[in-house]
């Protein structure tokens, strides 16, 4: 392209423009990822877009290594040997296909008249716990306060006073 | 990137997904490439096949994290490996190079703080396009002639040398003698 003299001079132009360059710039410009760098390998980028990786593979020539070789990446180079194929295939261990995500069975509404039967039954079975143990309780008192009290609560309760009706009885027979 | 080469959509929807068949499928059919692609980079020995075990803990940990960010309609499948497994390299080496010589080993006076106060270099960044800066990179960073990167960029070899030449001439009149 040049002479030899030329391409010295050029060569030393260069180096002098990288290194204040990078003295002066530092990382102005964000590391693309390598699906940026993969793409640009490909052509497939914008001009925009390749200008920016453009700038920043000029500061970063390692990775322009990256991008010549992706240029040209060959699946039939050498192959690695068993025990390496061996150990990589180990890293996803085999998953159950039968296994599948939990899911809540879906329930139909109950109808109304359920509802109402469930609120009956919940009722009556608290009427009746609440009449056996008005019985039970009452059992218990009478048994320990003993066969004259008794007799005397049920006179209390079913006979009346005698004075009240005495007059009374007394009148009408009169 | 591969002859031929496309990977159908449901192999990567079951390759993300975890499924077993498919990544040993997808081992099978990229190591090869991966290993290629890091066998430049690394010293003789199995280094290349610890990089290459590297390269595939990276794309499935994290339940795939970085297999699911590659894009079938950006880049080609072999394309991308080839990026990730290059760059993986480089951090492996990274990590593993040897540090250049003991804090101790070093004379006093080298590591004495400088007081003096320097003022940074006013320069103007968009002197040189981002084109004319790569194509300067490859022709003296790594030797490329105009033919492989006409090659590479995918334009035509005049353009390379008009590249080249539009570059030179504003770097010339830029570190011309007085200029600064």
């Amino acid at each position: 392209m040049t002479e030899p003299m030329d391409r010295a001079e050029e060569h030393a132009l260069w180096r002098h423009w990288r290194t204040a360059m990078v003295n002066a710039a530092g990382e102005a410009v964000p590391a693309p990822d390598a699906l940026l760098l993969a793409a640009y390998a490909e052509h497939r980028l914008s001009e925009t877009a390749a200008e920016d990786v453009e700038s920043w593979l000029a500061r970063h020539p390692e990775a322009l290594g990256d991008v010549l070789a992706a240029a040209e990446s060959d699946a039939g180079g050498e192959q690695p040997s068993a025990a390496a194929l061996a150990k990589a295939t180990d890293l996803v261990s085999e998953r159950d296909p039968t296994v599948v995500p939990f899911r809540r069975s879906a329930r139909s509404a109950s109808p109304a008249w359920r509802v109402a039967a469930a609120r009956v039954a919940v009722a009556a079975s608290l009427l009746v716990v609440s009449l056996v143990g008005f019985a039970l309780g009452t059992d218990a008192y009478t048994s320990l306060s003993g066969s004259d009290q008794q007799a005397a609560l049920s006179q209390d309760l079913f006979d009346p006073p005698s004075g009240i009706f005495s007059g009374l009885g007394e009148e009408s027979s009169s | 990137m591969i002859r031929g080469e496309r990977v159908a959509d449901k192999d990567l929807a079951a390759l993300v997904a975890g499924n077993k068949t498919a990544w040993d499928g997808f081992v099978r059919r990229y190591a090869g490439l991966i290993l290629s692609a890091v066998r430049t980079l690394v010293r003789e020995g199995t280094e290349a096949e610890d990089i290459l075990q590297e390269v595939f803990v990276r794309l499935c940990k994290d339940d795939f994290r970085l297999l699911k960010t590659y894009d079938p309609v950006r880049a080609g499948l072999s394309t991308w490996l080839t990026i990730v497994a290059r760059s993986t390299a480089r951090d492996v080496q990274r990590r593993h190079r040897p540090p250049q010589s003991a804090l101790d080993d070093v004379p006093e006076r080298l590591l004495a703080v400088s007081d003096v106060h320097v003022e940074p270099l006013r320069f103007p960044k968009d002197l040189l396009s981002p084109r004319q800066q790569l194509v300067l990179t490859m022709l003296y960073e790594r030797d490329m002639d105009v033919a492989e990167i006409a090659r590479t960029l995918d334009v035509d070899p005049q353009t390379v040398r008009s590249t080249h030449h539009k570059a030179m001439l504003k770097l010339r009149a830029y570190f011309a003698p007085g200029r600064q």
